[in-house]
C-alpha cells in the first residue's frame, strides 16, 4: 500500500521538478522570441525579454510546487507558451504588412 | 499502524506550507554551493587588495618608482609622440588587422602605452611599447613579480567556479535557484515584519532561525538584487532562444546580434584603400567633447577608407562614484571626412535603453559605482548573504538532530550524515581553502613553474582535505577542529606574512599601505571570530557531555543541550 | 561636506529611525518598560518618527552621491541601520535608545555647523 504511495510521490515531484525546470525554461524563451517580435529592430525589445524571462521562469518554479496537481501545472504552462507563440506569429504577420 | 497523511511535501498542504518545503529542499541542496559563490563573490569586492598583498615585490618596485618620480622630473613623452609611436608599430605589424586599438598614456598623460589588435583567429591581442623610445618592450624587463592569479582567483571562481562555461552555467543555474529560495522564504515568513528585529539568544533551534531572518530579511534588497544582476549579466548566453530565433545560432550570428547592440552605426567595409590619418587632432577634438582624458583609441577597418576611429576617456573616481553605468565617454568620427558620427557621454551606452539597462545591471553587480563606501556596503551585506545561507544550512540539521523527520525512508540517517559532513566542509572548509590560498602565495617558491596553477591546486586540494576530514569525524567534531583550523590559519597568517616577506602589519599602517593592512587586518578578525566560535563549541560539548552524565535533567529536546543558558533556566525552575 | 561626513549621518539617520520602528513593537517597547502593549500614543509618534528619519536618509545620500546612486545606496543605508538595531537589541535595549538619540541629534547639530 505505502509503496504504491511512494511511487506515486515520485511521479508527483518528478512532474513538478521537469515543469518548474524544462517548463520554466521554454516559457522564458517563449517570452524572449515574443519581445523579439515587439519591434522592427528587434534588438532592444528582445535584451529587454532577456533580463525580464527571468520573472516568468521564477513565476513558473513558484507555481510549479504550489499545491494545484501537476495536471493542472503543465496545463497553464503548455498555454502560456503557445499563447506567446501565438502572439509572435500575429506581430511578425501584421507588421510584415 | 497506517502513518499519518503527510502534509509535508511536494505541493501539499496550504500554499505557505508547499512553499515552505520549497524553501527548505531548494534552499538545502543549493546551500553549499551558493554559499562558496557568495563568499568568493565577497571576497572578489576586494579583488585589487587582495591582489597587492598577494604581490609583495610589486611594493616595492612601486616604492622605488614613486621615489624616482619624486627626484628626478620625468622627461614625459608627449601625447602626440606616443599616438606616432602606437602607430607606427601598427602600421608595421599588423597591417591587415581588422582593428586597432591603442592605450597611449594614464589619466595625467604618463604611464604605460599599450596596443591591442584583433588577429587572425579574432582573439584580442596585446603588446607594450616603451614610452620613451617606441620600441616593444621585452616581456622579462618587467619587474620580477611572483605568478600568482591574486585576487581575481575569487573572481573567476565565483563567477565561473574554474570551469569556464560549464561553470558559467552551474553558477546560473544556483543563483535561480537562490531567487526562488528568497522568494519562496518571503511567502513562507508568515510573521516578517512582527519578528524584523527580533534576535532571541540561547535558544537553540530558534536562534538559529531568528539569525537566518534577521541575516536574509534585512538585506533583502541586496539580495534580490545581486542574485538576479548576476543571472541578467549573462542573460544572453542561457537566453539565446531570441538570438536563435532572429539571428541564427551560429557564432556568426551571435556576432550580428552583438554589434546590433553594441555598435548599431558600424559601417561595412567600402573597399577603398585609405591610409590612417594622423590621430591627435582626432583625440584633442574627442577629449573637448567628452569631457574626459584619452583612454584609448580605437580604430575600425584601418587602411579602408570606411575607417572609423573612436576616442575614449578616463573616467575618474567622480564619474564612478556619480553614476551606475560605468561607461567612460566616447566620441566617433570617420577617418575621410573627420565629422563627428556619434557622441556618447559618460555613462551613456552606444545602444538604446536595453543596452544601458544591461550596464546598469553590470554596474549594479560589479559594486563599479560609488566609490569605496559602496564597495564596504556590498561587503557587509555579502558576509550577511553568506551567513545567511551557512545559517539556513546549520538549521537544517539543528532541526532534525533534534527530531528525526525520515524524509528518505530508511536511508534518511545516512542522507542526514551527508549533509552533516558537507554543512562543515562548505563552511568551515572553504574559509580554510581561502586562507590557504594565501598561505600558499606566502609559502610557494617564488621561481616555481605554473606558479599560479599550484596556489590554486592548494586551494582545491585544502578543500577536498575538509571534506574527507569531515567525513571520517564525527559531526561536532568535525566542526570544532576545522573551527579551530581555520583561527589558527587566519591568525598566523600576519606572522607567516611577516616571516617570508618582511613586510608586517606596522609597516603597512606606517607606510599608508591601506590595502595589505586591510587583507591582514580582515584575516586577524576572521580568526578571532573562529576562535570564539571554537571556544562557544567546546562550551556547549563539555555541558552536553555533563548532562549525559545526569539522566534525570536529560532533555528530550538535543537542541537545547547547545546552550548553557536554557539548563541554568531549567535547574532554576 | 566629504563622502565620509555623508556616509554618517546617513548611517545615523537609518540607526535612528530604525530603532524608533523597534520601539513602536509590542516585543520590543516591553524591553525598555514592562507593559504588554505599546500606548497608542507612543506607538504612532515613534512610526512617524521613523519613518520621518529614514526618509531622511535619502538627503544625504542623494547629495552626496548621485540622484540614482544615491536611491541604491539609500537600501544599502537601510539595511545596515535595520542589522545595527537587531544587534543593540540584543545587546541592550537602553544603551540603544541612548546610541540612537545621540547619533540623531548629532546629524542635526552637524547640519548648522
Amino acid at each position: 500500500m505505502s509503496q504504491s504511495d511512494d511511487l506515486h510521490a515520485g511521479w508527483d515531484l518528478g512532474a513538478r521538478l521537469t515543469a518548474a525546470v524544462l517548463g520554466g525554461y521554454a516559457v522564458s524563451s517563449a517570452w524572449v522570441v515574443l519581445c523579439g517580435a515587439m519591434s522592427q529592430s528587434r534588438v532592444e525589445t528582445m535584451v529587454g525579454g532577456m533580463q525580464s524571462s527571468w520573472l516568468w521562469y521564477v513565476a513558473v518554479v513558484i507555481g510549479a510546487f504550489s499545491p494545484v496537481s501537476p495536471r493542472r501545472i503543465w496545463g497553464v504552462l503548455l498555454v502560456l507558451i503557445l499563447a506567446m507563440l501565438a502572439a509572435t506569429a500575429a506581430l511578425i504577420f501584421l507588421k510584415a504588412r | 499502524m497506517q502513518p499519518a497523511k503527510k502534509q509535508s511535501g511536494a505541493g501539499k498542504g496550504s500554499f505557505r506550507q508547499a512553499q515552505a518545503w520549497l524553501h527548505t529542499w531548494c534552499g538545502l541542496w543549493f546551500s553549499w554551493l551558493l554559499y562558496a559563490v557568495f563568499l568568493t563573490g565577497t571576497l572578489a569586492v576586494f579583488e585589487e587588495p587582495i591582489t597587492h598583498w598577494m604581490t609583495p615585490e610589486h611594493h616595492a618596485h612601486e616604492r622605488a618608482e614613486a621615489r624616482q618620480a619624486g627626484t628626478v622630473p620625468q622627461a614625459q613623452a608627449s601625447l602626440s609622440q606616443r599616438l606616432q609611436w602606437g602607430m607606427a608599430y601598427m602600421e608595421r605589424q599588423h597591417p591587415g588587422a581588422d582593428m586597432w586599438e591603442l592605450w597611449p598614456a594614464d589619466s595625467k598623460g604618463g604611464g604605460d602605452l599599450r596596443v591591442y589588435w584583433f588577429d587572425r583567429e579574432g582573439q584580442y591581442a596585446a603588446a607594450q611599447l616603451d614610452p620613451k623610445s617606441g620600441s616593444v618592450m621585452d616581456a622579462s624587463e618587467a619587474p620580477k613579480v611572483r605568478q600568482t592569479l591574486g585576487g581575481h582567483h575569487f573572481v573567476d571562481f565565483h563567477y565561473q567556479l574554474h570551469a569556464g562555461q560549464l561553470g558559467l552555467w552551474i553558477v546560473g543555474i544556483a543563483a535561480l535557484a537562490m531567487l526562488v529560495a528568497l522568494v519562496s522564504g518571503v511567502i513562507t515568513h508568515r510573521r516578517i515584519f512582527k519578528d524584523f528585529f527580533t534576535f532571541r539568544a540561547r535558544k537553540g533551534q530558534r536562534s538559529w532561525l531568528d539569525m537566518h531572518n534577521a541575516v536574509a530579511v534585512l538585506t533583502l534588497p541586496f539580495q534580490f538584487m545581486i542574485a538576479y544582476t548576476g543571472i541578467a549579466i549573462s542573460c544572453s548566453t542561457f537566453m539565446p532562444a531570441g538570438i536563435a530565433a532572429y539571428f541564427g545560432s551560429s557564432a556568426e550570428a551571435l556576432k550580428s546580434f552583438q554589434v546590433a547592440l553594441n555598435e548599431p552605426g558600424k559601417p561595412q567595409r567600402s573597399g577603398q584603400a585609405m591610409s590612417v590619418p594622423d590621430l591627435e587632432s582626432f583625440v584633442l577634438r574627442g577629449q573637448a567633447l567628452i569631457g574626459q582624458p584619452v583612454r584609448a583609441v580605437v580604430i575600425d577597418y584601418p587602411g579602408d577608407a570606411a575607417a572609423r576611429i573612436g576616442v575614449y576617456g578616463w573616467n575618474d573616481a567622480d564619474d564612478l562614484s556619480k553614476r551606475l553605468s560605468p561607461t567612460s565617454g566616447m566620441a566617433m568620427f570617420s577617418a575621410a571626412t573627420a565629422e563627428l558620427q556619434q557622441l556618447r557621454l559618460p555613462g551613456g551606452v552606444d545602444g538604446g535603453a536595453a543596452a544601458l539597462t544591461q550596464s546598469v545591471i553590470g554596474g549594479l553587480h560589479m559594486a563599479t559605482y560609488g566609490g569605496l563606501l559602496l564597495k564596504w556596503l556590498y561587503f557587509i551585506c555579502g558576509l550577511a548573504g553568506s551567513a545567511m545561507m551557512a545559517t539556513g544550512a546549520i538549521l537544517f540539521m539543528v532541526k532534525r538532530r533534534a527530531k528525526h523527520q525520515g524524509e528518505f525512508g530508511a536511508s534518511t540517517s545516512m542522507v542526514y550524515r551527508m549533509i552533516e559532513a558537507a554543512n562543515v566542509a562548505a563552511i568551515a572548509g572553504l574559509g580554510i581553502a581561502c586562507v590557504g590560498f594565501l598561505w600558499a602565495n606566502r609559502l610557494l617558491p617564488v621561481e616555481l613553474a605554473l606558479r599560479s596553477r599550484w596556489e590554486l591546486a592548494v586551494f582545491f586540494a585544502l578543500w577536498m582535505l575538509a571534506l574527507m576530514h569531515a567525513l571520517l569525524r564525527s559531526p561536532s567534531m568535525a566542526w570544532r577542529d576545522q573551527m579551530a583550523a581555520l583561527a589558527v590559519l587566519c591568525l598566523l597568517l600576519p606572522v607567516l606574512s611577516f616571516v617570508t616577506t618582511g613586510d608586517h602589519l606596522a609597516a603597512y599602517l606606517r607606510d599608508g599601505d591601506w590595502e595589505s593592512a586591510g587583507v591582514e587586518i580582515f584575516s586577524l578578525a576572521v580568526g578571532v571570530a573562529a576562535a570564539a566560535a571554537w571556544a562557544w563549541m567546546r562550551r556547549a560539548e563539555n555541558l552536553k557531555s555533563v548532562r549525559k552524565q545526569k539522566p534525570a535533567e536529560t532533555s528530550q529536546n538535543l537542541a537545547v543541550a547547545v546552550d548553557p543558558g536554557a539548563v541554568r533556566k531549567e535547574s532554576l525552575s | 561636506m566629504t563622502l565620509w561626513q555623508s556616509s554618517l549621518q546617513a548611517l545615523a539617520l537609518s540607526i535612528g529611525g530604525m530603532t524608533a520602528l523597534a520601539f513602536a513593537m509590542d516585543r520590543h517597547y516591553a524591553q525598555l518598560r514592562p507593559l504588554d502593549e505599546v500606548p497608542a500614543a507612543h506607538r504612532t509618534a515613534l512610526r512617524v518618527l521613523g519613518a520621518m528619519l529614514l526618509l531622511a536618509v535619502c538627503l544625504p545620500a542623494m547629495r552626496g552621491w548621485s540622484a540614482t546612486v544615491g536611491s541604491v545606496l539609500v537600501l544599502g543605508f537601510w539595511s545596515l541601520g535595520a542589522l545595527a538595531t537587531v544587534v543593540g537589541l540584543w545587546v541592550s535595549a537602553r544603551y540603544l535608545v541612548l546610541a540612537a538619540t545621540v547619533a540623531v541629534l548629532a546629524v542635526v547639530a552637524s547640519c548648522f555647523w
